[in-house]
């Protein structure tokens, strides 16, 4: 593992549930006569996987008792997971309740110290960042003033400023950028930003769509402790922002309101003679969707209509990655489908029933070309994009169900 | 498999850690003792009121009231009471160590083993500060002890791992049962009776020899008496023994610490 990696694997955290009736002091355990009613335990988080390469900043969103505190402080290791595992590389860092632990009868400099020193530096760390960290709290003399004489904003600045001088390697940050005015709420986000083009990695909780968009590669998407999106920002956010993920997978559609993905100002080209109409992409149920899980089912349907009739044609449609490198390309006449068009409307449905890519933005490209591929009639190239949402990979889009197994060569033949 | 691992690896990095808990302890030391004396008349000085007062009452009633025919009864007395309260204070104190800093506790990358340390080291500055006193005590009533004060740091070592090694179970017992703060109190103080603190364990039945053997506070008293008193150097098995034992205890109460800190948070 390289220094501020992050890998979360199958994290699962059960909470007690009998709070109210449980003993809580020795006396209660004596009179209390031990009952064997047992409860189902209610997991705020189950089966939660993924990994975060050093660097990386990751958003984590989801609703009020999504488990996203949880995750963050079983990350930071103080909450431990029932089952599971977390492996961090590195030192963790964190803007959680930051003012907690400031010292009221301490002047701002001593509490500079503690505060430090509670982030894991050393004093002689402190020592060497003293004036940046004094001259970021913009407190100027203030700070040789005791703590107990600041306003509520000064004691969040100071906080702060400390917390972002740590320098960790991988550092968590939960709903804490409202600090302050606006443009120290700015220096802050620019502080953010700098810890991590320094090589840190970021985790942050927050239920501002913004803050998320400006600082995070890549997006996690909690409902009731189980991951239901994870990939690419943008994706996530769109599925997150729709307010999907609430009954299962159910995708809105980006493009327009009847349910057409058509994107205006797209690449077309062909004679026209016979033309491509509508498109639309569906998940494997059948709803329009403009997203979907890796390895889930895509159906891309399209209509198409002649300027004459009897013209025999062959539909071409193509899957290329963000960057233009094709995924693959199909055709209908290898597919065993022979279509003519007339001069009324006809269906058309492609069905992958497992797309194997890795999280990302897709272009789908659709045609129309004459049976001996000479003519192009109607061309759509790389018109409709749709999101996939999943374990993100650092290189290729491939990605089937795999498993890595390890075994002791040889033992169980000799035995 | 649960395991959260963010242990360092290269030495430089063992070396920045142990840098790190000791600046650590250190600074929060001065902040507890910021908070405690902030705004107060006589700051540090109360350090050096409660063992006085203390001391007095016990003198006036062992000395004058009931003889109780130990000799050098003043530092002898002195030294017992000094002591004591370090020990029993530390461990009633050390109760709360985790449930009276949650927002610590819930920092991620803190290590919450410094908190009972740290609990016992403010006590222990109270017990250091106060020394002075006893020295000078000692000197007036048994004159200059020479060379054996040299074995004064390594007893108050010792003390110091004994009570450690204690306030971890109790700490982390706290945390799950908020009444062991007042068992602790109820059992510290029937320990001060059976432990000879104002008495000297000459003075036992002869059937509780045992009492006094198998007790490590005894024996940690017996060894700054010596010193104090008799200008001679502690027994070092008796000092091995409570180092022993104080090992035994460290082991379980840790284990129980550990583990009873992944639910620290939760319980808070």
């Amino acid at each position: 593992m390289t220094t501020g990696s992050i890998l979360v694997e199958n994290v699962g955290k059960r909470f007690r549930r009998f709070d109210r009736n449980r003993p809580v002091t020795l006396k209660e355990v004596m009179l209390t006569r031990r009952r064997k009613t047992r409860r189902e335990p209610i997991w705020s988080l189950r089966g939660v996987s993924f990994s975060v390469e050093p660097g990386r900043a990751v958003g984590l969103v989801g609703r009020n008792g999504a488990g996203k505190s949880t995750l963050l402080r079983i990350i930071g290791g103080v909450i431990k997971p029932n089952e599971g595992s977390v492996r961090i590389k590195g030192r963790i860092g964190a803007l959680l309740e930051i003012s907690a632990g400031l010292t009221d009868e301490m002047s701002g400099r001593e509490n500079i110290y503690l505060l430090g020193v509670i982030g894991g530096m050393t004093r002689a760390e402190v020592d060497s960042k003293l004036e940046a960290i004094i001259a970021f709290t913009e407190l100027g003399d203030a700070v040789d003033r005791v703590v107990r004489t600041y306003s509520t904003g000064m004691k969040m600045r100071l906080a702060f400023a400390v917390a972002v001088h740590v320098e960790p390697d991988v550092l968590l940050i939960d709903e804490v950028l409202a600090v302050g005015d606006a443009a120290f709420q700015s220096k802050c986000f620019d502080r953010i930003r700098a810890i991590k083009d320094a090589g840190c990695t970021i985790f942050l909780v927050s239920h501002d769509a913004e803050q998320i968009r400006s600082i995070c590669d890549e997006v996690v998407f909690l409902k009731d402790g189980q991951v239901v999106a994870q990939g690419p920002t943008d994706e996530v956010m769109a599925v997150y922002e729709s307010g999907s993920g609430e009954d299962g997978p159910q995708w809105a559609l980006r493009g327009g309101a009847d349910g057409r993905a058509e994107v205006a100002g797209i690449r077309r080209s062909g004679s026209r003679e016979v033309e491509i109409e509508r498109v639309e992409l569906l998940d494997a149920s059948g709803k329009p969707a403009s997203c979907i899980h890796t390895g889930a089912g895509l159906q891309v349907r399209f209509s198409y209509r002649g300027s004459r009739g009897n013209i025999p044609v062959v539909a071409l449609a193509g899957i290329s990655s963000g960057d233009s490198v094709c995924c693959l390309e199909v055709n209908s006449w290898e597919g065993g489908l022979e279509l003519v068009a007339e001069p009324f409307e006809q269906v058309v449905t492609l069905a992958f029933e497992q797309l194997d890519l890795a999280a990302g933005t897709y272009h789908l490209s659709l045609g129309l070309f004459s049976l001996d591929w000479q003519q192009v009639l109607d061309s759509h190239e790389e018109a409709y994009s749709f999101g996939v949402v999943g374990p993100s990979l650092s290189k290729g889009f491939l990605l089937p169900r795999l498993h890595w197994s390890a075994a002791q060569e040889g033992r169980s033949e000799l035995a | 498999m649960v395991s959260i691992s963010t242990r360092p690896v290269s030495v430089q990095q063992r070396v920045q850690k142990v840098a790190h808990l000791r600046d650590l302890l250190s600074e929060l030391i001065v902040r507890d003792l910021k908070i405690r004396y902030q705004r107060s008349l006589l700051g540090i000085a109360w350090s050096w009121l409660k063992p006085l007062a203390q001391l007095l009452v016990l003198y006036f009633v062992f000395d004058y009231l009931m003889p109780m025919a130990v000799p050098n009864y003043a530092t002898f007395l002195f030294a017992g009471v000094l002591a004591w309260n370090w020990f029993g204070s530390a461990t009633v104190a050390s109760a709360s160590s985790i449930t009276s800093s949650p927002e610590l506790v819930r920092r991620p990358g803190f290590p919450t083993r410094i908190l009972p340390a740290l609990v016992v080291s403010n006590e222990a500055i109270h017990f250091v500060l106060a020394l002075p006193i006893l020295l000078v005590v000692a000197w007036w009533q048994t004159g200059f002890a020479g060379a054996a004060l040299l074995a004064l740091p390594i007893v108050v070592v010792v003390q110091f791992l004994f009570t450690l090694s204690l306030c971890y179970g109790i700490a982390a017992s706290h945390v799950r049962f908020r009444d062991t703060q007042d068992a602790v109190g109820i059992v510290i103080m029937v320990a001060f009776y059976l432990t000879p603190v104002f008495y000297s364990p000459g003075q036992f039945a002869s059937g509780f020899d045992a009492l006094y053997l198998l007790n490590p506070m005894a024996q940690i008293l017996g060894a700054y008496r010596a010193i104090v008193i008799e200008h001679s150097w502690p027994n070092a098995f008796s000092l091995l023994g409570v180092l022993a034992c104080s090992g035994l205890i460290m082991f379980a109460s840790l284990r129980l610490f550990e583990h009873e800190s992944a639910t620290f948070v939760e319980e808070l």
